[in-house]
Order: structure tokens, then C-alpha cells, then sequence
């Protein structure tokens, strides 16, 4: 067997009775199905406005509250499956057994891929039922804004993904590193709600925090032009400020960054601790 | 032609922050040997093993395993060790068979390996069980037949007997007994001396990270000669010893006053006390166990020598 596939079947047999991580899956599968159910009901009776309830308009119904949590959902499913390996002190069982800690650290990245994967799939395989079940005419799977919306879910599921990732790996305590991350959430919107009142210039700096660009990478706006003047017309009636978004690479670019410089963090920091 | 030692460390040395954990501990473990790693709780002994297998980096000095002494090495010579530190260390939601799995991959075993060790530690038919309702027998049961997965070549057991009762530690001797005869070279850890001087050739004697003494059971214990003697009156023993010159210690103990003889004649000694009207109920030579000589060469290190002696 490959290292790879070495790798792949121990976290496949860890994973597999692991309920925390089930429990969380079907939770947001719940969710995601739950929240696509009303619309699906409006379809049928022929009600609604805006798009059809169906391919390839119906990603803005589906990637929407409370579903684009689900890279939160990610990044407590990582901590669940990766932190207790070391209060359980199985981690420094693996590497005793013959895991260099740089294979056990590849091991949690394959993992990390399988559940990114499946926090993936499950609205995609949502939306496209959702779709064939819906009586509104059906068109391409997705267009360029679709795409890039799809693809957005993604990175902001492999960001909060990799949060989770490196505080499993830095704090090793599953309820530790879940309580930082909610903290972390709240302070980092706290923060930039006081700076954005006192000073707009570093306003657009912290826009380029990860709570920030996660909020950015799922909002309807960020992809869909007619939502961002729908949006931008309300303001203006209410007298707020237009939104702006910084160009999708930009966003993009920091984003990717971010889970580089998080699974970077990580590696040193499973390289460098003793077990 | 000597064989390569299978464990040998030179000036291994681990500090975490203030506190020196191993201190320039230099050990080696020859093929076949059962080697006793010895030493209170907190002297360095599960540091030192965690450094052996890869989890702790050493902050000074080096070690090599069958020979190996770089970290490429090191992880192609783990292949032919079988380790368990400390407590058991597994999977509690997943079950006693699901376990080994993890373990036999890693290890890159078969499953039918897998059923031939739950056979040997007595666990076959509570395989299938969650490792979470095992009681602490089964866990260390379940610890050594992962260690013995890939029929190594090198056992590594740190405080195998932990928290076990009498049958419990019986048994867990038995397998180690089975393993020694089947010729694997076994390196133990333990603070229950009687235990490891039942089952060890060699052993290691550590105090605060250094390793004190080392060499052949028959090496630590028998260097001194010591008389056993019974009195009506020990204090007048002791005065009448403290003018004796061939006696260069004297230790009260519950059996009687145990005395450290410059030489071998316990005539001598006889004679010497009847001399000074004193006359012995009993006369013995008195065989040091492991566990005095540990005691000695711990001496004053430990506020309570009861877990020790137990």
C-alpha cells in the first residue's frame, strides 16, 4: 500500500465510528435541506419572485443563511477529529507506532479534504435535487457568476476549515480550540464594527480579516450584479453607504493565502511540539 | 564480532524550560536482553522512551535504534519496535479490533495478525467491543497486543503493571515472559522493583534524569557484603558498631539492624560484639534486594519510598 492510501485508510477507519463528526454532518445536512424546502414548496405552488427555483439560478436560493455556515460547521468537525488526538495521547500512539509527526500531520490533511468534500457536496447535491424535483424549467448547471459563487462556498469552507485546523493543532483540546473560535468570530466583528465607525480607511484594511472575508466570499452580492444594485439602491434609500467589494482575485488571493498560511502554522507547529 | 547494541543513547539530554527531565542518560541494550529502566515517578524514564520513539525532540545528545542514529533512521528502525507509553493509549469510541486496525496499518500488518495477538493477551472474544468499557487489565492487555502487531524485534514498555491487580499483573508478566523467550530483546520500565527483579537481566537505575548505576541484576545487588543481626538492645549494637572498623554502615531496619561489611567475615563481627557484651539472637549474611540497593542509591530523593517498595 502507498503512504498515500496508508494514510487514507487510517483516518477512513477513525472517521468511520466517530459520531461527533456524523452528528455535525447530518446537522448541517438538516439544515441545508430544511432551508431549501420552502422555496422547493413555493416552486411547486408556482409562487416566489426573482429567479426560477432551479438550475442554474437556484445557487443564490441554496448558498444562502443558514447554509453558507457550513464552513463553520467545517471548522468544528476538524477540531472534533483532530484536537482529542491529543488528549487521547493517540497521536503520540500513531507516531510510537511508526508515523513520522509529518505523516500524521498529512493524515489530518487528508481528512480535512475528505470532510471539505463532504461540506461541499451535500448543498450541491441539495440544490441539483432540488432542481430536478422543481417544476420551473431547468438550464446549464451554473454560469460564471454561479461558478464563482460555488467556488466562493468553497474557499470560505477551506478557510474556517483550516481555523479549525490550526487550532486543533496549536490548542489540542476540542473544547478549547471550539470556545477560540467563537471568541475569535466575535472579537474580529466587534473589532471591525468600532473601527469602521472611527475610521474608514482601516475599514478596508480589516476587510481582509478571515471572519471578514468569509463574510464577503458568501454573500449573494459579492457574485450577482443584479443583487449588489438591489442591495445598493435600499441603502441608498436609507441614506447607508454603498456596498463595495474588492475584486474577486483580491479576494481570492487572501483567501487561498489564509489556508496556506494556516496549514503552514500547523505543520511547524505539529513539526516542533513533542507529543 | 559484537552485535550493534539495539538501543544505545550517549549524553541523551531533555529540558523543558527550568526543569532538566533526562539528564545525559547513557544506556545501551543489548540483543535479547530484558532491560529494566528504573526509577521513581518523575525521574526521566517515560521522557527518555518518548525521546527513543520519536515524540519528544532531545535537547542535547543523540541515541541510535539497531544502529540507526539519524531521524530517517530512526523512523525505518520503529518498524522493528513495539511500543506503549505510560497509560494505553487508544481510540475510546472506536472498538478493541478497530484499534489494532489503525495500528496494524500503520505498521503495515494484515488483519489476520490482528486476531492471532487479541488470541495471545486473551482478548478474542472482546474484540469487537468498545475500547471505552474495557476495564484497565484489558486496556494494558490490549496496549501489549498492539505492541506485538508487527512481531518485533524490540519491545519498549513503560509501567506495564500500572494500576493492575495482583492476577492483572501476572498476567501481564506471563506475556512478557513468553515475549522474552521467544528471543525479543524487551526494554522496561517500572517503579514496582520486585517486578522488574523477577523478569530483568539488566537494569538502569535513574534519579533525577541521571542514570546512577547500571549493569546485571547480580551486579546491582551483590557488590556489598551485609550481615542481618538481631539484638536484645540494638542501641548498644549501634554505639558498639560505630567503633567497629570493618563495618562502614549501619541501617535499622523492621527485620533487624542490617550492617555494611568492609569484608566478608561474619566470624569477625561475632566476635567483636561478644567482646563488647553483646550477644546476636541472629547472625545472617543479608542478600541486598534490587529494591535496597535502589532505596541506597536514591537515598533522600523522595519524601515517601512506599509506592517504590510496594
Amino acid at each position: 500500500m502507498s503512504r498515500f492510501g496508508k494514510l487514507l485508510r487510517i483516518e477512513v477507519i477513525k472517521a468511520r465510528k466517530r459520531p461527533a463528526l456524523w452528528i455535525t454532518l447530518g446537522v448541517f445536512t438538516f439544515f441545508t435541506v430544511v432551508t431549501v424546502l420552502p422555496n422547493l414548496f413555493r416552486a411547486m405552488e408556482g409562487g416566489g419572485q426573482g429567479p426560477p427555483f432551479a438550475l442554474p439560478w437556484i445557487w443564490r436560493g441554496v448558498l444562502q443563511p443558514p447554509i453558507n455556515m457550513g464552513p463553520l460547521f467545517l471548522g468544528a468537525a476538524m477540531i472534533l477529529l483532530f484536537a482529542p488526538e491529543f488528549g487521547w495521547k493517540t497521536a503520540r500512539q500513531n507516531v510510537i507506532d511508526g508515523l513520522a509527526k509529518e505523516h500524521f500531520y498529512v493524515g489530518k490533511v487528508i481528512a480535512f479534504v475528505l470532510l471539505l468534500a463532504a461540506f461541499f457536496i451535500v448543498p450541491i447535491v441539495t440544490g441539483v435535487a432540488a432542481s430536478i424535483i422543481s417544476p420551473a424549467p431547468t438550464g446549464t448547471f451554473a454560469r460564471a457568476p454561479e461558478l464563482n459563487h460555488i467556488f466562493g462556498y468553497g474557499l470560505a469552507l477551506a478557510l474556517w476549515g483550516t481555523i479549525g485546523f490550526l487550532l486543533a493543532a496549536v490548542i489540542r483540546g476540542s473544547g478549547a480550540a471550539m470556545g477560540i473560535m467563537l471568541l475569535y468570530l466575535l472579537v474580529e466583528n466587534m473589532l471591525t464594527s468600532v473601527v469602521s465607525f472611527w475610521n474608514a480607511a482601516l475599514d478596508t484594511l480589516l476587510g481582509f480579516l478571515p471572519t471578514q472575508l468569509f463574510d464577503t466570499l458568501t454573500r449573494l452580492e459579492f457574485y450577482y450584479p443584479d443583487e449588489l444594485a438591489r442591495a445598493n439602491a435600499m441603502r441608498a434609500q436609507n441614506g447607508m453607504p454603498l456596498l463595495e467589494f474588492p475584486e474577486h482575485s483580491v479576494v481570492v488571493a487572501f483567501a487561498l493565502g489564509y489556508v496556506a498560511l494556516f496549514l503552514g502554522v500547523a505543520f511547524v507547529t505539529m513539526r516542533k511540539r513533542d507529543l | 564480532m559484537t552485535d550493534t547494541p539495539v538501543v544505545r543513547t550517549l549524553d541523551l539530554t531533555k529540558r523543558f524550560r527550568e526543569v532538566l527531565a533526562v539528564d545525559q542518560v547513557s544506556i545501551s541494550v543489548e540483543r535479547g536482553q530484558v532491560f529494566g529502566f528504573l526509577g521513581p515517578n518523575g525521574s526521566g524514564k517515560t521522557t527518555t522512551i518518548g525521546m527513543l520513539m520519536g515524540i519528544i525532540t532531545p535537547t542535547r545528545g543523540g541515541f541510535s535504534l539497531f544502529g540507526a542514529s539519524d531521524a530517517k533512521g530512526h523512523l525505518a528502525a520503529r518498524a522493528r519496535v513495539g511500543a506503549t507509553l505510560e497509560t494505553p493509549n487508544f481510540y475510546p469510541y472506536m472498538s478493541g479490533r478497530d484499534n489494532l486496525k489503525v495500528a496494524a496499518t500503520i505498521k503495515g500488518v494484515g488483519n489476520d495478525r490482528i486476531n492471532e495477538c487479541l488470541e495471545i493477551v486473551g482478548l478474542a472474544g472482546r474484540g469487537r467491543h468498545r475500547f471505552r468499557t474495557y476495564s484497565l487489565g484489558m486496556k494494558q492487555r490490549l496496549a501489549l497486543a498492539a505492541t506485538m502487531l508487527n512481531d518485533p524485534e524490540l519491545v519498549i514498555l513503560d509501567e506495564p503493571a500500572n494500576g493492575l491487580d495482583p492476577q492483572g499483573m501476572k498476567e501481564v508478566r506471563d506475556i512478557i515472559r513468553i515475549l522474552a523467550d521467544r528471543g525479543k530483546t524487551i526494554f522496561l520500565s517500572s517503579h514496582l522493583l520486585w517486578e522488574v527483579e523477577r523478569m530483568c537481566t539488566h537494569v538502569a537505575i535513574v534519579r533525577k534524569g541521571r542514570v546512577v548505576k547500571s549493569g546485571t541484576v547480580a551486579e546491582i545487588v551483590s557488590e556489598q557484603v551485609k550481615a542481618l543481626v538481631r539484638v536484645q538492645d540494638p542501641g548498644a549494637l549501634e554505639a558498639a558498631l560505630a567503633d567497629y572498623p570493618e563495618a562502614t554502615g549501619v541501617q535499622a531496619t523492621d527485620e533487624g539492624t542490617v550492617v555494611t561489611l568492609a569484608s566478608d567475615d561474619l566470624g569477625a563481627l561475632n566476635r567483636y560484639l561478644a567482646g563488647h557484651g553483646i550477644y546476636v539472637s541472629h547472625l545472617s549474611r543479608h542478600q541486598q534486594t534490587l529494591e535496597d540497593a535502589f532505596i541506597e542509591l536514591t537515598k533522600g530523593d523522595f519524601g515517601s519510598m512506599t509506592e517504590i517498595a510496594s
